[in-house]
């Protein structure tokens, strides 16, 4: 089964910038993951937790796919394959990468939609699962995928943009939105190698408004302090 | 109807009461009214911060009364709090 998993990559001029935005977006993640960590050490809620272990099963997977398409583009992968008699590592690190990055953002919907229900969350976990892994094509369907739990996600947080009506909510929704955005882009690159590049560009942008809203979230605070002083 | 508070909000409300006045003082009295407790509970909730060195007792230099004042470790759960809540509240969480 593994190894007709096909990891599709766009135009050679572009190996390895992929891999170090993919890295990018694993430390992003990562630092969202953190902070939402700290929410739940303070605020001693459950659904902290869940959001931080998503934003976490996120990092780790873009730092897999990462580590993945390094493997390749720098020929170490080849060595490897020798060594373990054949085993495709590549193809077991990209499908670790496709459950890592689907728990993640499931994990983040059901937070966000304050899904109370465990029942309908392990259905919805298990359907997300069985339509990816019994497949052949896996590149799309975990695009497919992608950009209906992004997009989901996307909608619900402009719901909570329009409530708020405040920059950081604002940047939420746009980075989901984008994100949703750049699955379409990956998912049309099949087509056209160079929509990998828009797709990675457009997910750059993304994490780049979280980014910048946990930018904004700390300097907001610090200006309080300095004002009280 | 409003929603209850939890103990967390309490607390918030408590420290972020104190911080709002000048001087970063509050008599006991206006304490209680600010903080929409009854008299047992903020006494509670006052030993509690007490203890844990949020907050602490001094004295008006010029009317000699009675004041709570917050401390450095309540300024910083203000600013953590603050912070985590601009964060939750971004995402709607």
């Amino acid at each position: 089964m593994v190894d007709l998993i096909v990891s599709i990559n766009g135009p050679a001029w572009f190996n390895t910038f992929d891999s170090i935005f993919q890295l990018l977006f694993a430390v992003i993640t990562l630092i969202i993951c953190g902070f939402s960590y700290k929410a739940y050490r303070l605020l001693q809620e459950r659904r902290y937790k869940y959001f931080s272990v998503g934003f976490l099963m996120i990092s780790a997977g873009f730092f897999v796919l990462s580590l993945s398409n390094l493997l390749i583009y720098l020929h170490v992968y080849d060595g490897i394959v020798t060594r373990l008699g054949g085993l495709n590592v590549a193809n077991l690190l990209y499908m670790g990468h496709i459950f890592l990055l689907l728990f993640g953002y499931m994990l983040l919907l059901v937070v966000a939609m304050k899904l109370q229900q465990r029942r309908l969350t392990a259905l919805l976990f298990a359907f997300i699962i069985l339509f990816t892994v019994f497949s052949y094509q896996y590149y799309l369907k975990f695009h497919m995928i992608s950009f209906m739990l992004l997009a989901f996600m996307a909608w619900q947080f402009y719901d909570n943009y329009r409530e708020k009506k405040n920059l950081n909510s604002g940047l939420v929704f746009s980075t989901f939105y984008m994100l949703a955005f750049a699955e379409l882009f990956l998912l049309a690159m099949v087509f056209m190698p160079i929509l990998y590049v828009v797709g990675h560009i457009l997910q750059l942008i993304g994490y780049g408004l979280l980014l910048l809203m946990f930018i904004l979230v700390h300097k907001a605070t610090k200006a309080v302090k300095s004002k009280r002083k | 109807m409003a929603e209850r508070r939890n103990r967390l909000e309490i607390i918030y409300d408590i420290l972020k009461s104190i911080q709002d006045k000048r001087n970063m003082m509050i008599k006991p009295t206006h304490l209680l009214y600010k903080s929409n407790l009854s008299h047992d509970g903020m006494k509670r909730y006052i030993d509690e911060l007490k203890a844990s060195n949020m907050i602490m007792e001094t004295e008006d230099p010029k009317t000699k009364n009675k004041m709570f004042t917050l401390t450095e470790k309540g300024l910083k759960f203000l600013e953590e709090y603050n912070k985590v809540r601009a964060f939750t509240d971004s995402f709607g969480i």
